[in-house]
């Protein structure tokens, strides 16, 4: 025969049963999130004590070493002090001042063949030059010469005979102005 | 209404499940807010402040280090080289000192000598010195050439020589002599030292060795102090 099973216990009870069993879960859960969050915090914390006493330390041996260098002070201004002599030094020795140069050439050019009266070389490097020759083929001579770029290593770029003229005594003189090359015309004219 | 009163609050006794629960979550958003977030941004900042500072520190090491290493006395030598090739101000007498001597010795007779006002627009300053000499031309050249030999720097600005057919040549000669002041102030103490090398002793050493009327430096009991000069750094 069957056996017949009667609840008899109120609905609502069997209720409460279910939510009695899912809370402590929920408990254990708050617990587990509060635990975790404690475990950060003191983890964020302990790591911040350690970044402070890192960067305390730092700072100890930053003033340490900094009164140390500030002891070399003199040390250190003659450091700098040669470094940027020496720097000046090269800039002022790879300037090239090409007045010497151009006076050497215009007299080796000139030698034998034309004395040369006055020379005014310019802080640009331009020249005047007043001259003369005791005849006129070496005059002719020394004035080829002068605009031949291959005699003038291409130092002028421009020459202008401003006077030429036969003396009392038959002798030419003559007045030159000559401009002088600067370094990419000069580079031009040595392509060539 | 104490806590205890609380407990045994029905509607507390009903819902304190979820009420401990609330509590807990509100406790951890607490930490997260107010302890959490703001010490990580605190200690994030403050690791990068000691990662700069420990660079900074990491230089000055090697700084301190270098600075170790410099013998002072040597380093005066170079200073006192450098002083005389480009010296700190116009040094008007060592300037005619050397060019009188580079006159004798190309036997040309000095007429005249001026001074311009310094040129204060360029880095390295200078004036320029106003020759007026008379002697045989090559002579007047070769003290033109000789210039690169003196122990100060010249430059030729200009130059006029007028004979006028005699043996005798009149020279108008205008030379730049340069001069620098002296380093004021030092960078910050960890900002890296270029140390003074090999080449730049070998150029103060190859101007000193080329040039044979180099001024002697005289030395004191402490400090090495050129001729004519006050110490730069005292």
């Amino acid at each position: 025969m069957d056996k017949i099973r009667i609840n008899l216990l109120p609905p609502e009870l069997k209720e409460t049963e279910k939510k009695h069993n899912k809370l402590p879960i929920l408990n254990l859960i708050s617990l587990g999130v509060l635990v975790l969050s404690v475990v950060i915090t003191a983890g964020v914390l302990f790591w911040s004590f350690y970044e402070n006493q890192k960067y305390n330390n730092t700072t100890k041996e930053y003033e340490k070493l900094k009164k140390e260098i500030s002891g070399k002070q003199k040390t250190e201004l003659l450091n700098i002090f040669i470094k940027e002599r020496v720097k000046n030094i090269k800039t002022l020795l790879s300037q090239d001042s090409p007045q010497p140069k151009l006076l050497n050439l215009v007299y080796n050019l000139a030698q034998t063949n034309a004395s040369i009266t006055q020379i005014r070389v310019d802080a640009k490097a331009n020249l005047l030059l007043s001259g003369q020759s005791p005849t006129l083929p070496q005059a002719r001579k020394f004035l080829v010469d002068i605009i031949d770029p291959t005699k003038n290593e291409g130092y002028f770029s421009k020459i202008m005979a401003e006077k030429f003229s036969k003396n009392s005594s038959g002798s030419y003189s003559f007045d030159l102005s000559i401009a002088f090359a600067s370094g990419s015309a000069k580079i031009a004219k040595k392509n060539k | 209404m104490n806590f205890q009163e609380v407990l045994k609050n029905p509607l507390f006794i009903k819902y304190k499940t979820q009420i401990v629960s609330g509590l807990i979550v509100g406790v951890c958003l607490c930490l997260l807010a107010f302890i959490v977030v703001p010490q990580v941004t605190k200690t994030l900042a403050k690791r990068n402040q000691t990662g700069q500072l420990e660079e900074k520190v990491l230089n000055m090491g090697q700084k301190l280090s270098v600075l170790n290493n410099i013998n002072i006395e040597e380093y005066q030598t170079y200073a006192n080289t450098a002083l005389v090739i480009l010296p700190e101000d116009k040094s008007l007498p060592e300037s005619i000192g050397y060019l009188s001597k580079l006159l004798v010795a190309n036997q040309l007779t000095l007429n005249n000598i001026s001074f311009s006002l310094p040129d204060n627009s360029q880095q390295i300053k200078s004036f320029t010195n106003v020759l007026e000499v008379q002697g045989e031309n090559t002579d007047i050249r070769k003290f033109i050439d000789d210039l690169k030999s003196a122990p100060r720097i010249f430059k030729v600005k200009s130059v006029e020589l007028t004979s006028n057919n005699t043996p005798v040549t009149i020279a108008e000669i205008n030379l730049l002599a340069y001069f620098n002041d002296l380093p004021t102030s030092l960078g910050p103490p960890e900002q890296k030292i270029d140390k003074v090398n090999a080449q730049d002793i070998e150029l103060l050493n190859n101007y000193k060795n080329q040039v044979g009327i180099f001024p002697e430096v005289t030395t004191t009991n402490e400090v090495n102090v050129q001729s004519g000069k006050s110490d730069p750094f005292n």
